[in-house]
């Protein structure tokens, strides 16, 4: 067994106002590879701290927003060099701790540094283009509009990718001039606290504000009259709450939440450049990102030998803690959501599903001390069964075959999501006229993720129950904005 | 007059409810217009499907074809203006030359989203050597569209225009108030449409309820009040749906020192006193520099007091009645207060025709002057004909007293100097500051995205901005 040296236990305190702000109520953040290891204790944000996390922010719009474009801009990029520097330190960095609390693997939380770096720039240089004033004239007027700030802007930010997805947030409010407060994820609000602290000196005191806490610190923000903008990433059933909350004061709600992703498989791919692509797709952080493949519709005709060789190469996954140099696939970030997935894996076999088990376990021994689970495909399963109809969020792949493009079609539309989806096919052309049929926010064609082009030009989110609004790209940009149109009359 | 029977419209059938409620005219309450079918969610839900089967095909129509349908929709609403503008006097209390200009503006409205959408609706593409990216824009699905009764044809073109043009069917649900002039009109228009494309089903919040929280609805975009709004977003959020809301506002019209009063004053009361203050963003309250406030106190007065006021449908009336018995009541609550507040309050322009005065939900146009920053008539939002005008030394006051506020839809400035009202406009925290007139020009009405930051409102109607409201977007992302 290698040995994990345990590092102290951190205290975690809100940062509010350009200060750490501690709590009489505290709650501990576990190792998800190692229950055992308490990694930090993190302050609860009551009422008082939300409200002056709120106000600290408000305070802070008009020096904010008195800056130059260009200068928040500048700022925002500096943010995004300072975030590639600890993307450059490995675990020695920031990567290390968030390693420790999500149980992603090391390379996987480099690689999020290093998007989180490219996102902040991308929506730099889509603000350059979103924030310009549009201005037209005739003889009798003249008619400019403006994109202001919104406000402050609650980013409420979830545990499976934390420091990117808040970057989606943070790096398109600061630059549109607004501020933040932000609420981590309970069982990941390490890395995101010491980073804001970390960048907030790059920004006029208030600007930045980070509360810890569950749903009664989320409700407190949702509910507080000076926040206009709340940007959510997470599950439907917080949203529904959120919205509701945000009714209340009618405020501007972003949604990204979950999907249902369907992979399809065309009978004229390429199986060795294929299948490793894919299983990026569907097993990158063990399942646990709001895009991963979560069904996988292989043509019958290739059906067969497709599942052969896609079950061979899962296999070869080592599962284990993942600061062990030997793991390839690391646990599930928290217990409720471990069971949740096991329960999953249980009502297929009752139903009848023909479950494979797959991949090696790293240290049977301390299997029991994380939130350990092995890969699974389910070869076939039935379309109402709960692993096809349902987001499972973890590394159980439903491989179901189709016959024609009309039915895998009507298969992949047939949900309330409508996050990513994806194709992979040797044809360009029948794979964008497929993906044109798909109903979905996002369709990846040969690789389930952006490609650097994409990053900067999609507009990330979903449609139906996978979201409200979309992130990134000028689209993106103007969520968090409002906009001042001018009417000059001539005389 | 007989009453008309008026239905709601599903898959371009009249269908009638077992129920009817009386539409009456504002101005002479014994006058029942028409009986309209009263709705509930059976209607809702019948109309809804009939969106959704509509849907089935409209979405594979081109751009081209539902452009040309919209420009001979628009053509129908100048064709067709003349036979509804009484009958619309009749139920909502607006003049008659009112409704005819406001028909022609929802003509334009319905012209320029069809205009706007043939580039919007275009795939953004991209191309490097290891990728491919298409944005793509793909309509929703069914809209619920749900009208106030202060201009209900412009308000309802907003909505069915733009949603339309993108390839969504709509279901209208139009005002308890003023539900026939639109009625009339969106029948019409229906029959150029396949069928189930436009449908419109009548009745009060519990139709909005049902329309709301359809699961084949895909959004709600809703013209009127906050209280409404919030409960339609409750209801909006059980199924994650988009929202887009239009809503009132507490527009301020500042004067600076520097002002062409001849050219601003007839404007500026146009803005405030049109449709007796019925609409969104009127001028509803004025701030005058403190040097000319007397004198212009004065002019407003005696521009105000020419006001003639009574039944829209009687010779000479320039002024008619307010809409309904709520909005009614609020407003001579409003003005009651204000009077005992110890205001100077006049009250002004003359009555037609005393002996029916009390047949109907009539109120002069009301002046208050000598008004602090804080009272009630300038802290809310009136809707109605009484008019605060405020005195101010010092304009940063103004500014902070005006973003103080949770509203913020438009506002005006009025000087003879662009550059002053441009800084000034930029510090004022409003969805639209007009600039010498208390509107929009026609260069605006195409390219003005309209509607308020704060609460008062999410998203934003017309221009190329506004038809986002109508579409998603589905990136295609192509790795070589």
């Amino acid at each position: 067994m290698t040995i994990l040296v345990t590092p102290a236990t951190l205290t975690v305190d809100n940062f509010i106002d350009g200060a750490w702000v501690g709590s009489t109520e505290r709650f501990d953040v576990r190792d998800p590879g190692r229950r055992d290891d308490v990694i930090a204790r993190v302050a609860v944000a009551d009422q008082a701290q939300v409200d002056r996390a709120v106000e600290a922010a408000h305070k802070a719009l008009k020096p904010w927003g008195a800056i130059s474009i260009d200068d928040r801009a500048a700022a925002v990029l500096r943010a995004a060099d300072l975030i590639e520097e600890e993307a450059e330190k490995g675990i020695e960095g920031l990567a290390g701790v968030v390693v420790r609390e999500t149980g992603m693997l090391p390379v996987e939380i480099i690689m999020e540094l290093r998007g989180a770096a490219y996102a902040a720039r991308d929506n730099v240089e889509a603000a350059k283009v979103a924030l310009e004033p549009v201005i037209v004239e005739d003889k009798t007027s003249i008619v400019r509009i403006e994109h202001r700030p919104i406000g402050v802007v609650a980013a409420i930010v979830p545990w499976n990718a934390p420091i990117v997805l808040l970057i989606r947030k943070f790096a398109p409010a600061l630059v549109a001039g607004d501020t933040l407060v932000i609420k981590t994820p309970p069982t990941a609000p390490v890395g995101v606290a010491i980073l804001m602290e970390k960048l907030a000196g790059l920004f006029p005191q208030g600007v930045i504000n980070v509360v810890h806490g569950g749903a009664e610190t989320g409700a407190a923000l949702s509910a507080h009259p000076k926040v206009r903008l709340i940007s959510f990433t997470g599950g439907g059933a917080a949203a529904k709450q959120i919205m509701k909350t945000a009714a209340d004061t009618l405020k501007n709600v972003q949604f990204e939440l979950g999907g249902n992703d369907a992979a399809i498989v065309l009978d004229d791919v390429d199986m060795d450049k294929t299948i490793p692509t894919l299983i990026a797709g569907a097993f990158h952080r063990s399942g646990q990102f709001c895009f991963a493949i979560k069904r996988l519709y292989v043509h019958e005709r290739i059906y067969d030998a497709f599942f052969e060789k896609l079950a061979a190469q899962i296999d070869a996954f080592r599962v284990g803690h993942p600061l062990d140099p030997r793991t390839t696939f690391g646990p599930i970030n928290n217990p409720g959501q471990l069971a949740f997935l096991k329960s999953l894996v249980e009502k297929t076999r009752a139903a009848g599903g023909e479950l494979i088990e797959l991949g090696h376990k790293v240290d049977p021994e301390s299997w029991d001390e994380g939130n350990y689970m092995l890969p699974v495909l389910v070869k076939k399963p039935a379309g109402d069964f709960d692993i096809v109809t349902c987001e499972q969020f973890g590394p159980v792949l439903p491989v179901m075959s189709y016959k024609s493009e009309d039915e895998v079609v009507a298969l992949a539309n047939g949900t309330e999501y409508g996050l990513g989806s994806s194709i992979w096919t040797s044809d360009f052309e029948r794979g964008v006229a497929l993906a044109r049929r798909l109903e979905a926010g996002m369709t990846y064609i040969n690789k389930n993720a952006q490609s650097r082009l994409g990053r900067r030009h999609m507009p990330f989110g979903g449609i139906k129950q996978s979201g409200i609004g979309t992130e990134n790209s000028e689209l993106g940009l103007a969520e968090f904005t409002e906009i001042h149109a001018m009417n000059f009359h001539k005389v | 007059m007989a009453a008309l029977e008026l239905d709601h419209l599903i898959d371009n059938q009249d269908v009638a409810s077992p129920a009817r409620d009386d539409l009456r005219d504002p101005g002479r309450l014994d006058d029942v217009v028409a009986r309209v079918a009263r709705g509930g969610a059976a209607e809702v839900d019948a109309a809804v499907k009939s969106a959704h089967r509509a849907f089935q095909s409209w979405k594979k129509t081109t751009y081209a074809e539902r452009a040309e349908l919209l420009r001979k929709a628009a053509d129908l609403l100048d064709a067709e203006a003349d036979s509804v503008v009484e009958l619309m006097a009749r139920e909502s209390g607006m003049l008659v030359p009112t409704n005819k200009a406001e028909i022609g503006m929802a003509a334009n409205i319905v012209r320029d989203n069809a205009e706007a959408a043939e580039t919007f609706l275009n795939a953004k593409q991209v191309e490097d050597n290891e990728s491919w990216v298409s944005v793509e824009k793909r309509p929703i699905g069914v809209i619920a569209a749900i009208i106030p009764w202060n201009a209900p044809i412009i308000l309802a073109m907003r909505k069915v225009s733009p949603a339309l043009v993108c390839g969504n069917t709509i279901v209208v649900k139009p005002a308890p108030t003023a539900p026939l002039g639109l009625s009339i009109l969106l029948k019409k228009m229906a029959a150029l449409f396949p069928p189930g494309v436009i449908n419109i089903v009548h009745g009060g919040g519990d139709v909005g309820h049902a329309l709301t929280v359809h699961p084949l609805v895909g959004k709600v975009s809703f013209t009127g009040g906050g209280a409404v709004a919030r409960m339609i977003m409750k209801d909006a959020a059980d199924g994650i749906k988009g929202v887009q809301f239009e809503l009132g506002g507490n527009d301020p019209a500042i004067l600076l020192e520097d002002a062409d009063l001849d050219d601003a004053l007839p404007k500026l009361l146009g803005g405030a006193f049109r449709r007796s203050g019925q609409f969104c963003f009127a001028v509803k309250r004025v701030y005058v520099p403190a040097s000319i406030y007397e004198e212009v106190v004065k002019r407003i007065e005696a521009e105000v007091d020419k006001f003639k006021v009574g039944h829209p449908l009687t010779k000479g009336v320039n002024f008619g009645p307010i809409n309904n018995k709520g909005q009614f009541d609020f407003l001579k609550g409003l003005l009651e207060r204000t009077h005992k507040d110890g205001y100077t309050v006049k009250e002004l322009g003359s009555v037609v025709a005393p002996e029916t005065w009390e047949q109907g939900y009539y109120m002069r146009p009301v002046v208050v002057s000598d008004i602090d920053l804080e009272a009630e008539l300038v802290q809310v939002e009136q809707f109605g004909p009484l008019l605060p005008v405020v005195r101010y030394d010092d304009l940063d006051q103004v500014v902070d007293s005006i973003n103080d506020s949770e509203l913020g839809l438009g506002s005006s400035i009025w000087t003879r100097d662009f550059d002053k009202a441009l800084k000034l406009a930029q510090r004022l925290e409003v969805g639209m500051t007009f600039i010498n007139n208390s509107g929009t020009s026609r260069l605006g009405q195409k390219n003005i995205p309209f509607g308020g930051v704060k609460q008062s409102g999410i998203g934003r109607e017309s221009s190329p901005i506004g038809l986002r409201e109508y579409v998603e977007y589905h990136a295609i992302n192509f790795h070589k």
